[in-house]
């Protein structure tokens, strides 16, 4: 038997509550002063326009300062559907460049930059989707250097590295069989590099070997289980962890199998990543990421996460780091924080916040250093307004 | 979904001498035959509140989504796939709920993150110390859309009264020890219509304090059923209020289940074409 009513609904916090005299509340009453229904649109025609400035700078070690990043951008966003089976995006930004030391004689350089333009076809059990595209797998939150298939993206400095991607020319394809299994794959003929931190005009070197891979889930009540195995450019993790550079793996692809899954446990969520790169010779390189995610609605978000990366079993880099966010009606704040380190050697710290307006506008500012040999300290400001 | 289930309902009924789960019974009966298949347009509002000549108001601008939402009764289970449509920044967010009737089954969410074309499961709550998600930021969580067991809840009428012109039970809602802990509140109090057996007004407690309010209001009669378009929540610790004004509703659709899963997140066409069908067969029907 079924409880209809008003039962089941939450609340924030237990105390404090405050005191509402006994009047009744009117609804239209309440609302007569605003305009609140706005039509609804029957399609996705609405473009998307964000200005934004972006700042990056640091102090290298000859104690010199370094412009990494002095841009402003106009990005522009759309998506719609395409006949009855096709929806069609498109995402990019063009860019001005100004004051950029490392670029010398030259005061302005323009740029543009798509992010995703892809069609997608749904026919029968298969959607397919061609073009410049995101495939993001990996459960973990916070250390997204498992999420694999689109490269990380920290070359434009974000507080939110798992939204970063470096987009892919792809041909990917997902399968619904039931409710339950889906299996994805895909073949990159132009694979890239992610793009590390301090690097915002950096074109990745090409590279002329494909990626693809397969991805089976499941979905049990209760928990998303995914295994996949492919040829992989690993990201190669933004830490140092060989002789104080940045790990490279190897140039060529790699074989990898990987794992992940997720689990919510009351206001818990639980998730982790796992994956074995399988190089020729020893240099073979074992993952592993778990987060976990508490939410509430009085404290917000909290989401902790750790990253192990072992090499040749000699080798060890961790990557952890915390988030919280809290959302309000108008307005949403977040704090990030990340710290890595190779075998007991810190490498990088960063602290960052971001404060979004409406999700129209925000602003993020970081600041951070590289310890691997010298201390390096970095920062970045963002500004972006959505109209 | 507990949104249409607040929609609820009546075709008349005798309302002499019965019991408090009788008339809880009797709600939850009528709100069911709406709960089978719907769809929904629907305009959510938020905003922070204040108190002004006796009336409440928001105090800062409002943020404004409109959403178009499906539901099915499944007969074990509830399924409820939301999707905004403004503003333009959030188009295509997409939320599914799969809510069980058996309690030994935890309820499940999935957001759709559509930047990385990835879903995202979400910890909805279900222990004492838990608190089940916001919808798309508002002050309505994954909760509301769920539906309690009856036996799980001892009823009593409080008092019986009259309530914006209309007769009222006033009925407690204190849920049974052994399913306290999946109860955020300690006690309800709802203001059920003696003719039309639909909820006008309920409130929460926890600690003797009430926590929340929820108002409906524009109720009106749609091919026999008594349904509240405008559902408004308040919440009286954070003062902050959202209001759900549902603008076109189209119960007793033809849905598929098989629209109800992840494929409607992730595959925009299969979701944009099944959407475009429902709003089709909702013009004929729709309210």
């Amino acid at each position: 038997m079924k409880r209809s009513t008003l039962v089941t609904l939450a609340l924030c916090a237990s105390f404090g509550a405050h005191a509402l005299d006994d009047f009744e509340f009117s609804t239209e009453e309440a609302f007569a002063d605003f305009d609140i229904a706005p039509a609804a649109s029957d399609s996705f025609d609405s473009a998307i326009y964000t200005l934004g400035y972006r700042f990056a700078g640091t102090n290298l070690p000859s104690n010199e300062f370094s412009t990494l990043a002095n841009q402003a951008y106009l990005a522009f966003e759309q998506a719609r559907a395409v006949g009855d089976n096709g929806y069609f995006t498109i995402n990019g930004e063009a860019s001005l460049a100004f004051g950029d030391s490392r670029q010398d004689n030259t005061l302005f350089s323009a740029n543009t930059q798509l992010s995703e333009l892809h069609y997608e076809h749904s026919l029968g059990i298969v959607k397919t989707r061609i073009g410049l595209q995101n495939i993001a797998w990996g459960e973990v939150s916070g250390t997204p250097v498992l999420d694999i298939a689109s490269p990380n993206n920290a070359a434009n400095y974000s507080t939110n590295l798992a939204a970063s991607r470096v987009s892919q020319w792809m041909l990917s394809a997902n399968s619904y069989f039931t409710e339950q299994f889906e299996l994805q794959g895909f073949i990159n003929l132009k694979p890239e590099y992610n793009a590390l931190p301090g690097d915002p005009f950096a074109q990745a070197e090409k590279i002329t070997e494909q990626e693809f891979g397969v991805r089976a889930t499941y979905r049990l009540v209760g928990a998303d289980i995914s295994l996949y195995v492919g040829k992989f450019f690993p990201n190669q993790p933004s830490m140092a962890i060989v002789n104080g550079q940045p790990a490279m793996l190897s140039p060529e692809a790699q074989w990898l199998a990987g794992s992940s899954a997720s689990m919510a446990l009351g206001s818990v969520l639980l998730a982790a990543d796992s994956t074995s790169t399988f190089v020729e010779g020893t240099n073979s390189q074992n993952d592993v990421a778990i987060s976990v995610e508490y939410a509430t609605s009085f404290i917000g978000s909290i989401t902790a996460a750790t990253h192990l990366t072992m090499q040749d079993k000699v080798d060890h880099a961790l990557q952890s780091s915390v988030r919280w966010s809290k959302s309000f009606v108008n307005e949403t704040f977040t704090l990030s924080s990340a710290l890595t380190a190779s075998d007991t050697e810190l490498q990088t710290a960063f602290a960052g916040v971001q404060h979004k307006w409406q999700d129209s506008a925000n602003w993020q500012l970081g600041v951070g250093g590289n310890f691997a040999d010298e201390v390096q300290p970095f920062g970045f400001l963002v500004f972006e307004q959505q109209f | 979904m507990k949104k249409l289930i607040l929609l609820s309902t009546l075709l008349a009924g005798t309302a002499s001498a019965m019991t408090a789960t009788e008339i809880m019974k009797k709600v939850d009966d009528q709100s069911a035959q709406t709960m089978e298949s719907s769809f929904v347009q629907m305009t959510l509002t938020s905003c922070k509140f204040g108190l002004s000549n006796g009336s409440v108001r928001c105090v800062e601008q409002p943020r404004i989504k409109t959403l178009e939402t499906v539901g099915m009764d499944l007969g074990d289970s509830t399924r409820s796939l939301m999707i905004v449509r403004q503003p333009a920044s959030e188009q295509g967010i997409g939320m599914l709920s799969y809510n069980y009737d058996d309690t030994s089954k935890t309820d499940e969410t999935w957001l759709y993150l559509s930047a990385l074309d990835k879903v995202k499961r979400i910890a909805t709550g279900s222990g004492s110390d838990d608190e089940p998600a916001s919808i798309f930021g508002s002050e309505f969580t994954t909760e509301d859309q769920e539906t309690g067991n009856i036996d799980e809840y001892n009823y009593r009428i409080v008092e019986e009264t009259n309530f914006q012109g209309r007769a009222a039970w006033v009925i407690e809602s204190i849920a049974k020890p052994e399913f306290a802990a999946s109860s955020n509140y300690d006690k309800e109090l709802l203001w059920i219509d003696k003719e039309r057996f639909i909820v006008m007004k309920g409130s929460a407690f926890r600690d003797d304090n009430e926590v929340k309010r929820f108002q409906m209001a524009s109720i009106e009669q749609v091919d026999g059923v008594w349904m509240a378009r405008s559902i408004t929540v308040l919440n009286l610790v954070a003062n902050r209020l959202s209001n759900m004004k549902l603008d076109a509703i189209a119960p007793g659709i033809d849905a598929d289940a098989q629209f109800l899963t992840q494929r409607a997140l992730t595959d925009r066409a299969f979701r944009e074409a099944g959407l475009d069908a429902l709003r089709q067969q909702a013009e004929g029907i729709s309210q």
